[in-house]
């Protein structure tokens, strides 16, 4: 008799079918990366994760996070030139289970921030597309202790899913070259940024909350979150509307 | 958001109508530079954007804020935070964290409003 699978591998076994299904059906890049960054932080036992591709000057930048509370967002953002996302993403190697506490010097930055954010651990995965890294998914622990080599494993299927996700996506509108496959995805993430300003201003609510009704709403429209934010951007659509 | 610099020949401090005639020189020279980007076309545009394209998410976010609070368009929104981040010293993205945690609002009439 088989052993049942524990809770966390199904989820994980749901979170690859799903997003099997969703790279089939056409999608929203920003939205399932959202929606991958999100699972990581259930399966994996991580505080944080988030999703860092190469900006046109080079340096990093950050697509999805699991969270859109400021300190979070700040994290992946203080390694747009050093940290794990930068090193992995030069290397193509994976980096794990590294201490910031035992870091010290390695990442003058970036470290002390990360360990003012409250975290303690840090882990980059490589986005493979055949031999070139695309990315990195970076996750920060807040306790003590190892992940597994099963969670790497299961990080690393995850990693590997966005990077098809963003081959996928390309393919889907047309872009032929990676970078602009990298680039739209970035560009999505700037005016959803901008919507978000502008709605929670508008309608005197958090970020956070602002980020959550145009995910909702863009879902439930079937439409993809950068359309949406371009809409409330432009005045076509209007905050008040969104709930 | 700039610097006025005028030069003359002779010693001397402005006197108070001279300082009042530059005051208003360097006012309408500073809405002339507001409406040239305003009314850019996208190529001269394409600097702004790409260097925005570096900023932090914040930056971003306070520009869709400060859009609604001046009630401009996102790029002049880009262009008073760059001058209100230039006056105070400051860089730009601390400005922002400013405004999206609501501890400073930008007001057409009275400029920038700190909450105590």
């Amino acid at each position: 008799m088989t052993e049942p699978l524990s809770s966390r591998e199904v989820l994980l076994t749901r979170t690859l079918v799903q997003l099997a299904d969703t790279l089939v059906e056409g999608f929203d890049i920003v939205d399932l990366v959202t929606f991958l960054a999100v699972r990581c932080v259930e399966i994996l036992d991580v505080a944080a994760a988030g999703l860092m591709l190469p900006q046109t000057n080079g340096e990093l930048g950050i697509v999805a996070s699991s969270s859109e509370a400021m300190y979070i967002l700040e994290a992946f953002e203080a390694q747009s030139n050093e940290g794990p996302c930068p090193d992995c993403y030069r290397s193509g190697r994976p980096i794990v289970n590294l201490d910031l506490v035992a870091a010290h010097g390695r990442w003058p930055r970036f470290t002390p921030r990360a360990l003012a954010a409250g975290f303690r651990s840090v882990h980059a995965l490589p986005m493979h597309v055949r031999n070139d890294t695309i990315g990195a998914l970076n996750l920060f622990r807040t306790r003590e202790g190892t992940m597994d080599e099963n969670d790497v494993n299961a990080a690393q299927s995850l990693a590997d899913v966005a990077s098809i996700a963003i081959l996928q996506y390309g393919a889907d509108i047309d872009l032929r070259a990676l970078n602009d496959q990298l680039s739209s995805a970035l560009n999505s993430r700037i005016v959803i940024e901008q919507a978000k300003g502008i709605i929670g201003e508008r309608s005197g609510i958090e970020m956070a909350q602002a980020f959550s009704l145009l995910r909702t709403y863009a879902r439930n429209n079937r439409r993809l979150l950068a359309d949406v934010a371009r809409e409330v951007i432009d005045g076509t659509l209007r905050p008040e509307s969104l709930s | 958001m700039g610097a006025l610099g005028l030069y003359r020949d002779t010693p001397g401090p402005l006197t108070d109508d001279q300082h009042a005639e530059a005051l208003v020189v360097a006012d309408v020279a500073t809405r002339a530079v507001l409406a040239l980007h305003a009314n850019a076309s996208p190529s001269e545009l394409a600097t702004e954007i790409e260097t925005g394209a570096n900023l932090r998410l914040v930056v971003h976010q306070a520009c869709g804020t400060v859009a609604v609070q001046l009630g401009v368009g996102l790029t002049e929104a880009l262009i008073r935070l760059r001058a209100c981040a230039f006056a105070n010293d400051r860089p730009i993205s601390e400005i922002a964290e400013d405004i999206v945690a609501r501890r400073l609002r930008l007001d057409p009439d009275s400029g920038e409003i700190y909450k105590q």
